[in-house]
C-alpha cells in the first residue's frame, strides 16, 4: 500500500465523521486501516517525487501566517502578531533566495516509519477513545473529532516530508491544530493557554525558517536528505536551528509552560499531544538532522542541555499534585532524554531513540487515557483526592500501576531503551569522555522518574483489608477498547524487543518469571485479616504523599538558567 | 516431628510494653538483652512489633490510660503467644496498689503465663522467666495442635486456649524440678 | 556449580546472616545465637498463625522476594550487570508498592524512605557498573570474572560501593529505612508469620547480592575475592556496632554526594 493513503485516510474519515451517521464506526475502520498500512511499510527507503506541491504549499503557508497575524490582532496578543510578521518576512526572504535543487518530496526512512506507526496506531486509539470521552463534554463533539483526525493527517504528512519548507508548513499546521484544540473549551484559561502555546511554537517556526534561510543561501537546496550530506559550519548551523525548533516543540525547559498549559483541554488532547503527535516531533526532527551534529560542539551542548532538562523536569514533577501535570512533566523529561541521545549524532543512538519514542508513546497514551477515565467517572484530577482509590476503581489503579511499571522496569521496552542508552553512553565515553556527564545525568534522571511514579501510589494503593467496592467501576467499550489495545501492544512489543536484545532463553525465563509472579497474586481467602499495627492506638490513616521541592526563587533561577543555556546553543550554532 | 518441635521454639521474639511502670523493670529487661546478660544467645530478638512477636513482656501496674493499648497489643500478637508479667506491679500493683489511676496487675485484662517477681525484677530472673515462657509456649502450641491431630474430635481451639488449661500447664511447670 | 549456588541462594544467605549475628555478638564480647539461628527463626515463623492485612500486600512481598532471588541468580550465572541492577530495582519497587498498599503510617514512611534511598544509591551502582565496563570492556559478570582484579583502577568505585552497602543491609549508620526504634521496621511492619519469613529470606538474599557485587572487584582471583568479602564483612559489622543512625536526609546527602562524587572521579580517571 502506498503511504500516500495515510494522508488521505484521515481526511476521508474526517468527512465521514462530519457527514456520516456512525462516527464511531468510521473512526474504528480508519484506525484499523491506517494501522495496517503503517505496520506494513517495509521498504527501507521510499521516495516520492511531487514537486508540483511546492507552490500550493507556499500559498497555503502565506494564508496560514496571515491567519496567525489575524489571531494575534483579534485576540490582542502582540507576541503572536509580531512573531507572525517576523515569520512572514523570513518566509519572503527564503522564497526570494529560492533553492533550485530537485529531490524527493516525501521520503520515508526508519524514523518516519516509526512516527507513522505511532501516529496511526496510538493516535487512532486516542481518537477512538475521544468519541466516548466527548459524550461527557459540552460543545460540538464532531468538530473536536474532526480536529483530531486532521491533526493525524498533518502528522502523517510531517513524518514523510523531506522538504524543509513543507516541513515548516506542516509544523505550523500542528501549531494551529494544537491552538484550536487547547482553546476548545473557550474559557479564559483555555484561551490564554492556547495563545501561549501559539506564540511559543511560533518561535520554533522561526528557528526552522532561519535554518531554511541558511540552507537555501549556502547549499541551494531545501531537501533534508541532501542537506545531511553536507558538512561544515553552515550545515551545523542548520542542524542547530532545526534542533532548537524541535526542542520548543518538545517543551524543553524554558518553554515547558505551553505543554503544561495544554492540560486545560479535554484529556484526549493531552493524550494526543503527549504521546502520539506533537511533542514526538522533537526527537524525530533531531534524528532527521542528527548526522550533522555528530562530534560537534553545538551537538554536545544540545545533548548536555537536554539531559539537564531530563533531570530537572523529573525533579520539578515531584512537587506537583495534578496527575496530568505530573504526567506532562515526565513527558518533557523523557523527550529531553530522547533529544539528548539523538543529538549525539551517533548511528547507534538512532535505534535506541526510535524504541524510546515507540514505547513512550504506548505507555503515556495509556496513562493519559486512564487519567481521562478517572476524570470522567470519578471526577478526580488531583492525586491528593485519590486516597484509597483502589476501593472504588481497582481496574483503573491496576492500569495506572501497569503504565508506571511499563515506564520503569524490565522487561518493558522503555526500560530496555534506557538500559541500551546507558550502555551506549558508556561506549561513547571511551571515545569522548564528556559523555560521562550525560551518563551521570541519565542515571540520576531515571531514578528520579522511578521515585516520581511510585511516590504517587502512596494514596492510590492504600487500603485496609478487602471490602466490597463502594461503586462498581465500569470502564465501557468506548474507553476499554483503546486502553486494552495499547496495553496489549505494549506487552507484546516489549517482549519482542527483549527477545531481540537478549535471545530466546532470556525471553522464556522472563515469561516463566511472569507466570510465577502471577501465581502469587492469590486471594488467600482462608487467611484471617487483621488491622494494621499503630502502637496500640486506633488513629485513622490513609496515605502520606511526600513532596520534594526547591524554593520559588531557586526554581525561577533554574528556569532562567535553562533559558540562558538555550540562548547559548543558538549562539554556538550561529558561530559554527 | 520430634526434630521439628525441637527446632521450632528456639526463636522467641519479644514485645516489650510498659503499662505505667516506674521504668525500673524496663531497664532490667534491656539489661537482660544487652551484652552483659546476652538474651540473644537463646535466639531472642526484641522485635518491637506485635505482629512478629511471640512473648509479651509487660511491666507496670496498668494505668487507666494504658489499658486499651495493653489489650490491643495482646490481641495483635498472632497465636501461639505467651505473656510474661515482669515485676511486682504487674502481679499485684506493687507499690502503686490501690491508687486512684491504677489497676492492680495486668491479669485483670489479659491472661498471664509467667509472673517474674521483684521490684525491680533482676535480669537473671527475667531470663529465667523468658525461658519458662518458652516451655509454656511449646505446650500451648501442642494444645493448639490437638484438635487438628484428632480431626476435631476433642474440644475447640477456644477451649484449648482457655484460662483453665493454661493454669494446668503452669501447675505442671511448678511441679517440675528446676 | 553456579546454578547450584543460584538455586540455594536463600539457604546460603541464611548461613551468612547466621554467621554475621555471631560475629556481631563477638564484637560486643557476648556469645550470640547459634549459626543455624535463621533456620530456627524460620521454623518458628512457619509455626505461627497466619494473619494478613490484605492479599495484595502479601503477594507483593512474595514478588519482591522472587525478583530479588532472580537478581542474585543472574549475578551468579554471569548475567548483564545493568539488567541485574534493574531487576533489583523492580524487586525494590514491588516492596515499595507493598509498603504503600496498607494503611500504616510506619509502612508509608518506610516506603518513602526506600524510594529516597534508591535515589541515593541507584546512580552510584550504575556508575560502578559503568566503571567495570570501562575497565573490562563488558557489562557481563561472566566476562568481568575472567579478567584480572579491577580493584586497583576502580578503588574509588569500591569506596562508593562501601557507602552503599550499609543501606542495602540496613546497617548503622544508614539504617533509617528500617529504623526499628522509630518506624518499627518500615515496610516490613505488617508482615507476620510465614509471610514475614518470605521477607526475612529476601533480606538474606540481599546479603548475597551485595557481597556478590564486592566479589566482582576481585575479577578472576578467588583469593582476593575471599579477602575482600571478609574484610568488607568485618568492616560493615564493626561500623554497625560503633555508629549511631543518621537521618534520612543526611543519608541522602552523604551517599549521593560522597558516593556519586567518588564514582564520578573514578570514571573521569579511567576514561581519560
Amino acid at each position: 500500500m502506498s503511504p500516500i493513503w495515510l494522508l488521505l485516510l484521515p481526511l476521508v474519515a474526517a468527512a465521514g465523521v462530519r457527514y456520516g451517521t456512525r462516527p464511531l464506526g468510521v473512526i474504528g475502520v480508519f484506525w484499523l486501516l491506517s494501522s495496517l498500512i503503517a505496520m506494513t511499510l517495509q521498504e527501507a527507503l521510499i521516495g516520492i517525487h511531487a514537486s508540483w506541491l511546492d507552490w500550493p504549499i507556499a500559498l497555503a503557508d502565506v494564508g496560514l501566517l496571515l491567519f496567525f497575524a489575524y489571531v494575534g490582532r483579534n485576540e490582542g496578543d502582540v507576541r503572536v502578531f509580531g512573531l507572525a510578521i517576523v515569520q512572514m518576512l523570513l518566509f519572503v526572504l527564503i522564497e526570494l533566495f529560492g533553492a533550485h535543487a530537485e529531490g524527493a518530496t516525501f521520503l520515508i526512512d526508519d524514523a518516519s516509519r516509526m512516527m507513522l506507526f505511532i501516529v496511526n496506531v496510538v493516535g487512532g486509539a486516542i481518537v477512538y477513545y475521544a468519541h466516548a470521552y466527548m459524550r461527557f463534554e459540552q460543545g460540538d463533539a464532531k468538530r473536536f473529532l474532526i480536529y483530531l483526525l486532521l491533526f493525524i493527517a498533518v502528522m502523517n504528512a510531517i513524518a514523510m516530508s523531506n522538504h524543509l519548507m513543507h516541513f515548516f508548513f506542516f509544523f505550523e499546521l500542528t501549531t494551529l491544530f494544537s491552538y484550536l484544540l487547547i482553546r476548545y473549551r473557550l474559557d479564559e484559561t483555555a484561551k490564554a493557554n492556547a495563545l501561549r502555546a501559539l506564540w511559543m511554537n511560533q518561535i520554533g517556526g522561526i528557528a526552522l525558517l532561519i535554518a531554511a534561510l541558511v540552507a537555501s543561501s549556502s547549499f541551494d537546496t531545501l531537501y533534508l536528505d541532501a542537506l545531511t550530506q553536507h558538512a561544515g559550519g553552515a550545515a551545523v548551523m542548520i542542524a542547530v536551528f532545526v534542533a532548537l525548533g524541535a526542542m520548543i516543540k518538545g517543551a524543553a525547559m524554558p518553554f515547558q509552560s505551553w505543554l503544561l498549559g495544554a492540560m486545560v483541554a479535554p484529556t484526549p488532547v493531552s493524550a494526543i499531544l503527549h504521546s502520539a503527535t506533537m511533542v514526538k516531533l522533537a526527537p524525530f526532527m533531531v534524528l532527521k538532522i542528527a548526522a550533522l551534529l555528530h562530534v560537534s560542539f553545538a551537538g554536545a551542548l544540545i545533548s548536555l542541555f537536554s539531559m539537564a532538562v531530563f533531570v530537572y523536569a523529573s525533579f520539578l514533577a515531584l512537587s506537583k499534585t495534578s496527575l496530568k501535570e505530573i504526567l506532562g512533566l515526565s513527558t518533557i523529561a523523557l523527550l529531553a532524554l530522547m533529544v539528548s541521545l539523538a543529538a549525539t549524532g551517533e548511528e547507534r543512538a538512532r535505534e535506541i531513540v526510535l524504541m524510546l519514542i515507540l514505547f513512550h508513546a504506548l505507555s503515556k497514551a495509556l496513562l493519559f487515557l486512564v487519567a481521562g477515565v478517572l476524570e470522567k467517572h470519578f471526577h478526580l484530577k488531583d492525586i491528593e483526592d485519590m486516597a484509597g482509590l483502589i476501593y472504588q476503581a481497582p481496574r483503573s489503579v491496576a492500569l495506572l500501576v501497569f503504565g508506571f511499571l511499563s515506564l520503569s522496569v524490565p522487561p518493558f521496552g522503555l526500560l530496555l531503551g534506557k538500559l541500551f542508552a546507558l550502555i551506549f553512553l558508556a561506549q561513547m565515553m571511551q571515545e569522548q569522555s564528556w559523555a560521562l556527564a550525560l551518563l551521570l545525568l541519565a542515571a540520576l534522571g531515571s531514578t528520579l522518574l522511578a521515585l516520581l511514579y511510585f511516590r504517587l501510589l502512596s494514596h492510590l494503593l492504600s487500603r485496609s483489608g478487602e471490602r466490597a467496592a463502594m461503586a462498581h467501576e465500569t470502564i465501557g467499550w468506548g474507553f476499554g477498547v483503546p486502553i486494552a489495545a495499547l496495553s496489549l501492544l505494549s506487552v507484546v512489543l516489549s517482549l519482542g524487543y527483549f527477545y531481540d536484545a537478549f535471545g530466546l532463553g532470556a525471553l522464556l525465563a522472563t515469561l516463566a518469571l511472569l507466570v510465577v509472579s502471577a501465581l502469587t497474586l492469590r486471594s488467600f481467602a482462608k487467611v484471617e485479616r487483621v488491622k494494621e499495627y499503630a502502637c496500640g492506638e486506633r488513629a485513622p490513616f490513609v496515605g502520606a504523599l511526600a513532596y520534594y521541592t526547591l524554593s520559588e526563587a531557586y526554581t525561577a533561577k533554574f528556569i532562567q538558567g535553562f533559558g540562558l543555556f538555550f540562548g547559548l546553543i543558538a549562539l554556538a550554532g550561529v558561530l559554527s | 516431628m520430634s526434630l521439628w518441635s525441637k527446632w521450632r521454639k528456639r526463636a522467641p521474639w519479644i514485645l516489650h510494653y510498659n503499662a505505667g511502670s516506674c521504668n525500673g523493670c524496663d531497664i532490667e529487661i534491656l539489661a537482660a538483652l544487652s551484652p552483659r546478660y546476652d538474651l540473644e544467645r537463646f535466639g531472642v530478638l526484641n522485635s518491637g512489633n506485635p505482629k512478629q512477636s511471640d512473648i509479651f513482656l509487660v511491666t507496670g501496674p496498668v494505668t487507666y490510660r494504658s489499658r486499651e493499648r495493653l489489650i490491643e497489643l495482646y490481641m495483635q500478637i498472632p497465636e501461639p503467644k505467651v505473656v510474661v508479667a515482669v515485676g511486682a506491679c504487674t502481679a499485684t500493683g506493687g507499690v502503686f496498689r490501690g491508687m486512684y489511676n491504677v489497676e492492680d496487675g495486668i491479669d485483670r485484662y489479659i491472661p498471664v503465663d509467667v509472673y517474674v517477681p521483684g521490684c525491680a525484677a533482676g535480669p537473671q530472673l527475667i531470663i529465667d522467666g523468658v525461658m519458662e515462657a518458652v516451655a509454656i509456649w511449646e505446650q500451648k502450641t501442642q494444645a493448639l495442635e490437638e484438635p487438628f491431630r484428632l480431626f476435631g474430635g476433642m474440644g475447640t481451639i477456644g477451649e484449648a486456649l482457655s484460662r483453665r488449661n493454661t493454669l494446668e500447664v503452669k501447675d505442671e511447670q511448678n511441679h517440675r524440678e528446676p | 556449580m553456579s546454578i547450584l549456588l543460584a538455586l540455594l541462594a536463600p539457604v546460603l544467605g541464611a548461613l551468612v546472616y547466621g554467621f554475621e549475628r555471631i560475629v556481631r555478638a563477638r564484637m560486643q564480647r557476648r556469645k550470640g545465637p547459634p549459626l543455624l539461628q535463621p533456620f530456627y527463626d524460620m521454623a518458628k515463623l512457619l509455626d505461627k498463625r497466619l494473619v494478613m492485612v490484605h492479599a495484595l500486600h502479601v503477594s507483593l512481598g512474595v514478588v519482591h522476594f522472587i525478583l530479588l532471588w532472580v537478581a542474585v541468580a543472574m549475578l551468579f550465572l554471569g548475567g548483564h550487570l545493568l539488567l541485574i541492577l534493574f531487576v533489583h530495582l523492580f524487586a525494590l519497587l514491588a516492596l515499595v508498592m507493598a509498603g504503600y498498599s496498607v494503611r500504616s503510617p510506619y509502612s508509608h514512611v518506610g516506603a518513602n524512605r526506600e524510594l529516597l534511598a534508591l535515589l541515593a544509591y541507584e546512580p552510584v551502582l550504575i556508575l560502578v557498573a559503568t566503571g567495570f565496563y570501562l575497565t573490562t570492556g563488558s557489562f557481563y559478570v561472566e566476562e568481568i570474572l575472567t579478567q584480572s582484579p579491577k580493584l586497583g583502577p576502580l578503588w574509588m568505585c569500591f569506596l562508593a560501593l562501601l557507602l552503599v552497602i550499609p543501606i542495602k543491609l540496613k546497617k548503622s549508620p544508614f539504617d533509617a529505612l528500617e529504623a526499628h526504634q522509630e518506624i518499627v521496621g518500615g515496610v516490613e511492619i505488617e508482615y507476620s508469620g510465614a509471610f514475614y519469613e518470605v521477607l526475612y529470606m529476601a533480606k538474606m538474599v540481599e546479603y548475597l547480592f551485595v557481597y556478590g557485587l564486592v566479589w566482582l572487584f576481585a575479577g578472576d582471583s578467588w583469593l582476593l575475592g575471599l579477602v575482600l568479602v571478609s574484610l568488607v564483612f568485618l568492616l560493615v559489622n564493626a561500623v554497625d556496632n560503633a555508629t549511631a543512625r543518621v537521618r534520612i536526609d543526611h543519608l541522602l546527602r552523604i551517599v549521593a554526594l560522597g558516593g556519586l562524587g567518588l564514582a564520578t572521579l573514578n570514571l573521569i580517571g579511567v576514561s581519560l
